[in-house]
């Protein structure tokens, strides 16, 4: 399989704009291989992947299911290890700091917004929000001050007392993108967030993370809906374990953005064709 | 056609392949209904052998069985029937599942149907098979602990098969029924989305843990202070019944309402230590509550049939000896009789049949029922709750007592000796009728009658005269008060009796007794003989089969307390393992999580324990009354009996936790990485 990336494609190199300031989160040789419970089996998830994103970013990762953008978004997120690699947030590397901290850390550094909510039926919405930062052990005043502008902005206000499984979907992802904004995260990592909610919900959730990004907070959203893509200011596009295409927003509206993206989408898939032969003889 | 025959013939298949699947819960209902066969099984065989109803003395053993199986049956039943609906909830997606891939409803009914009387051929061929290996074993330990002969052969009936073959074919009929209804009535999205269902909070909260709370004390009021008289049985009944209702409600709503104080509470409530503890412990509480009530009652069932049983048997000798403080008595009328020639007539028929007579008393003595007002023994109370202050009071000579105790107490004019066999008299003076006389000293025993500060239930008086003058006295004045016409011929109307033990083998004192009974009976003053190693022998079956039926019931309760457990933590189990995926993900370590759901599933478990706890220490006290009209008065033996069994309970307990927090751990899996499941 790699011997077909590297004859084919010429990959894409991304350059660091290091002229603007210090990129937020940097991501450096990333490579990541998963061996099956036996070792028998390798599979290679990962590459090598390089890009990175500076603060006040909303920056889109888009592939195919199994094009590894799980994987490196897991990474990211401090869940799982790179195989080799570095990724630095504001210049700390993630695989250095200790796993007893490493909980911590997540908490105070990222927000995390998942495909299936993730909230917990034990608790209401509003202390699911609260949970991390209970957890870091801040005031009850403190996170209540926290939360009304938040929940105000989210139009949740209302839904705070309620549980998880008496909410719709939208509404369980708008508290869940509550949870991830509240301990002030240097970035938000989201894992398909419209996945598992209908257009009207998946449209209103969009604008609403336009919106956050807007007012200062850096996203980075993995998915691999063109829709949901088409709101971010850059896209990635991974396959097969490497980012090999990217594209700036600029002036661009959505419906544009929307155009270019399945435009690029096309040309990688149509791309792919040759792939069968390639790999014949590869292997 | 061809096409027609095979998927009905694929359907037996599914069926099969459904209970290997989810064997966590179907092996243990499978394993629960071979268990309810076994024991139904062995109480039918038991009570069909021939032997049980013509072995001397097994009356009491055999209706006890009796009724054991009966309230076997009406416990079982139940208890298949809520295993059965548990393991119908679980089952729901796979049976959604096969809908929507196209099994038609009638499919699904022969697969269940099929299933079901493959759990049925299954509970009944291992429950028969292993209660036929078992039931001799048994038998021998149930005529044993009766104290009936070993030496009988155990042969099997057909109609104990057929019998248990039929009473169960109509439990498993029943579960399929409901089953059936169940996947009938509802649709395939229904059925898909099955286990999951968001948990409502109870309503009216507060009252219902206030009725909870009242109820509960009230049974422990009633258990705690309640005495024994004619209420006793009524209470006793009210009180359980309190118990369970104020169980029910404060594990409901009681445990709730606490933990939502708690949660009211911002300071406490946001510590980082307590927040997903009492969060967890509310959501548990509110899905599990039914359950744990389960376990706590049928926790405190174990315990009581325990502690009661065992201790009936272990102080069967003491309650022998109440009930029958001599081997034989004879009564005979004081004023035909000759003493001297029925002491000689037993130590002769003694010595020809080889046995040794102990102990032999002989007294005259007249019981006069008498209304009891402190110190004044008057006319007897008619009727109504006076009617527990009527005591029998019997009046013996000095004479007699000197030579019955080998003493030689010496009375004044005025003066009398008493003994009760309850409680103290604890009075100087004693006013019998119109006679005032004095206490001389009140005696702390006798040896014809056994005495203990608890025999409340039926107590008796002795007052003991300086003299036949003094005696006929008393026996006037009472004659008078009490309207009796020929107060002259009442006056010699006191019993002579003569008792004794007897020792030697069997046999022999069987001839003896024989013999001696019909020397009795040709008596002219002959009024009653009384053979008490029958009576012993009677008590004896009874409080054995008793023990038997108590160790094969709590066996029963122990496998109904160890089955819900089981289906509970699987339940929590499949909870849990979400939860925990989420945790991590949001920011709390998996030690922090494993310390905080450890912490949680200990208290859950732990309550139903606590309660049961609580209720056998509140039980006791109405069981220590209530065996006083068993003659047990033994109330350390109950207690030592009641903390051992406790312990042991406990250990067992602890154990079955572990044993099943084994499958838990299983399904939550610790430590699997929440990034391999995104």
């Amino acid at each position: 399989m790699a011997v077909h990336f590297r004859f084919f494609y010429n990959r894409i190199k991304i350059y660091e704009r290091e002229d603007i300031r210090m990129a937020l989160l940097e991501v450096k040789n990333v490579k990541k291989i998963y061996t099956t419970r036996f070792g028998a089996v390798k599979v290679q998830a990962l590459h090598d992947v390089n890009f990175s994103v500076e603060e006040g970013e909303y920056v889109a990762i888009m592939g195919e299911s199994g094009s590894g953008k799980t994987t490196l978004l897991n990474i990211l997120a401090s869940l799982d290890k790179a195989t080799s690699g570095k990724v630095l947030l504001n210049g700390k590397n993630l695989s250095e700091i200790k796993q007893k901290q490493l909980c911590a850390f997540r908490r105070d550094h990222l927000g995390f917004v998942f495909q299936d909510f993730n909230l917990l039926d034990t608790l209401s919405l509003r202390d699911n929000i609260f949970l991390p930062l209970v957890l870091a052990g801040i005031s009850y005043g403190e996170m209540d001050k926290r939360l009304s502008p938040l929940a105000e902005k989210l139009g949740i206000v209302d839904l705070l007392n309620k549980y998880p499984y008496e909410v719709s979907g939208g509404q369980k992802q708008r508290a869940a993108v509550c949870r991830a904004l509240i301990t002030e995260p240097e970035i938000v990592l989201a894992d398909e967030p419209t996945g598992a909610l209908d257009s009207k919900a998946s449209a209103k959730l969009l604008r609403l993370f336009a919106d956050i990004n807007k007012s200062g907070q850096t996203i980075l959203m993995v998915t691999h809906s063109i829709q949901a893509a088409s709101h971010a200011g850059r896209i990635l596009f991974i396959k097969d374990g490497c980012v090999f295409h990217q594209i700036y927003r600029g002036n661009r509206s959505d419906e544009e953005m929307y155009k270019m993206i399945s435009d690029a989408l096309t040309v990688l898939q149509t791309g792919n064709s040759p792939a069968p032969f390639e790999n014949g003889e590869a292997s | 056609m061809n096409k027609k025959i095979k998927k009905w013939r694929i359907l037996p298949k599914l069926a099969l392949t459904g209970v290997m699947k989810s064997g966590t819960v179907y092996y243990p209902y499978i394993a629960a209904g071979i268990f309810s066969v076994f024991t139904f099984f062995i109480f039918s065989s038991i009570l069909r052998n021939d032997v049980i109803s013509i072995l001397p003395h097994s009356a009491y053993a055999w209706m006890l069985l009796q009724i054991g199986r009966v309230l076997l049956a009406i416990i079982l039943l139940p208890f298949l029937f809520y295993t059965n609906s548990f393991l119908i909830k679980r089952r729901k997606k796979e049976i959604g599942l096969y809908n929507i891939l196209g099994l038609e409803k009638k499919h699904i009914g022969v697969m269940m149907f099929t299933e079901a009387l493959f759990s049925y051929m299954a509970a009944v061929t291992g429950g028969i098979v292993s209660g036929s290996v078992f039931s001799k074993f048994l038998f021998l330990l149930l005529l044993r602990m009766t104290g009936l002969p070993v030496e009988v052969e155990f042969v099997f009936y057909p109609e104990a098969f057929t019998e248990t073959a039929i009473f169960f074919f109509w439990v498993y009929a029943i579960n399929l029924v409901s089953n059936l209804i169940e996947v009938g009535k509802s649709k395939p999205t229904e059925l898909l989305s099955g286990g999951k269902k968001g948990e409502k909070e109870p309503k009216l909260l507060w009252i219902y843990a206030s009725i909870g709370l009242i109820t509960l004390a009230g049974g422990y009021v009633i258990a705690i202070r309640s005495e024994v008289d004619s209420m006793i049985f009524l209470n006793f009944f009210l009180a359980v019944f309190l118990v369970i209702i104020g169980t029910y409600f404060l594990f409901t709503s009681g445990s709730v309402a606490f933990l939502k104080v708690l949660k009211r509470n911002k300071r406490v409530y946001y510590e980082p230590a307590n927040f997903i503890t009492i969060s967890g412990m509310l959501y548990r509480m509110k899905k599990n509550a039914a359950s744990l009530v389960n376990i706590c009652i049928f926790s405190t069932m174990v315990i009581i049939t325990l502690v009661c049983t065992s201790s009936l048997y272990l102080g069967l000798n003491e309650i022998l000896y109440f009930n029958y403080p001599y081997d034989a008595s004879f009564y005979a009328q004081s004023e035909k009789a000759d003493a001297d020639a029925a002491n000689e007539e037993i130590n002769a028929l003694g010595e020809i049949n080889d046995v040794r007579i102990n102990g032999l008393v002989s007294y005259e003595r007249i019981a006069l029922s008498c209304g009891k007002e402190a110190n004044a023994f008057g006319v007897s109370f008619a009727g109504g709750m006076q009617n527990k202050h009527n005591y029998k009071v019997n009046i013996i000579t000095l004479e007699d007592y000197n030579r019955m105790e080998d003493k030689e107490e010496i009375l004044g004019e005025n003066e009398v000796l008493v003994f009760s066999s309850g409680a103290d008299f604890a009075y100087d003076t004693v006013r019998f009728m119109d006679r005032q006389l004095d206490v001389k000293k009140e005696l702390k025993e006798l040896k014809i009658e056994p005495k203990s500060e608890k025999n409340v239930f039926d107590a008796l008086f002795y007052i003991i005269v300086r003299d036949q003058k003094m005696h006929d006295d008393l026996v006037r004045s009472w004659a008078e008060e009490n309207g009796v016409e020929d107060i002259e011929g009442f006056a010699n109307s006191d019993y002579r009796i003569v008792r004794f033990n007897v020792e030697g083998d069997k046999a022999d004192k069987d001839a003896f007794f024989d013999s001696l009974k019909a020397w009795c009976e040709s008596r002219p003053e002959f009024v009653e003989f009384y053979n008490n190693l029958e009576g012993r022998a009677n008590d004896m079956s009874m409080y054995g089969g008793l023990l038997f039926i108590g160790i094969l019931f709590s066996a029963v309760f122990l496998m109904c307390l160890l089955l819900i457990m089981y289906y509970k933590q699987i339940s929590e189990g499949y909870e849990d393992r979400d939860s925990f995926i989420i945790m991590q993900k949001v920011g709390m370590s998996e030690k922090e999580i494993k310390h905080t759901i450890h912490r949680q599933i200990l208290l859950v478990f732990f309550l139903p324990l606590l309660g049961a706890v609580m209720h056998t220490v509140a039980g006791l006290f109405m069981v220590d009354q209530l065996f006083t009209t068993l003659r047990f008065f033994n109330g350390s033996l109950l207690v030592s009996c009641a903390a051992c069994i406790t312990v042991v309970f406990v250990i067992f307990y602890g154990l079955s936790y572990l044993m099943t927090a084994k499958t838990y751990y299983k399904i939550v899996r610790w430590g699997e990485s929440p990034a391999v499941n995104a």
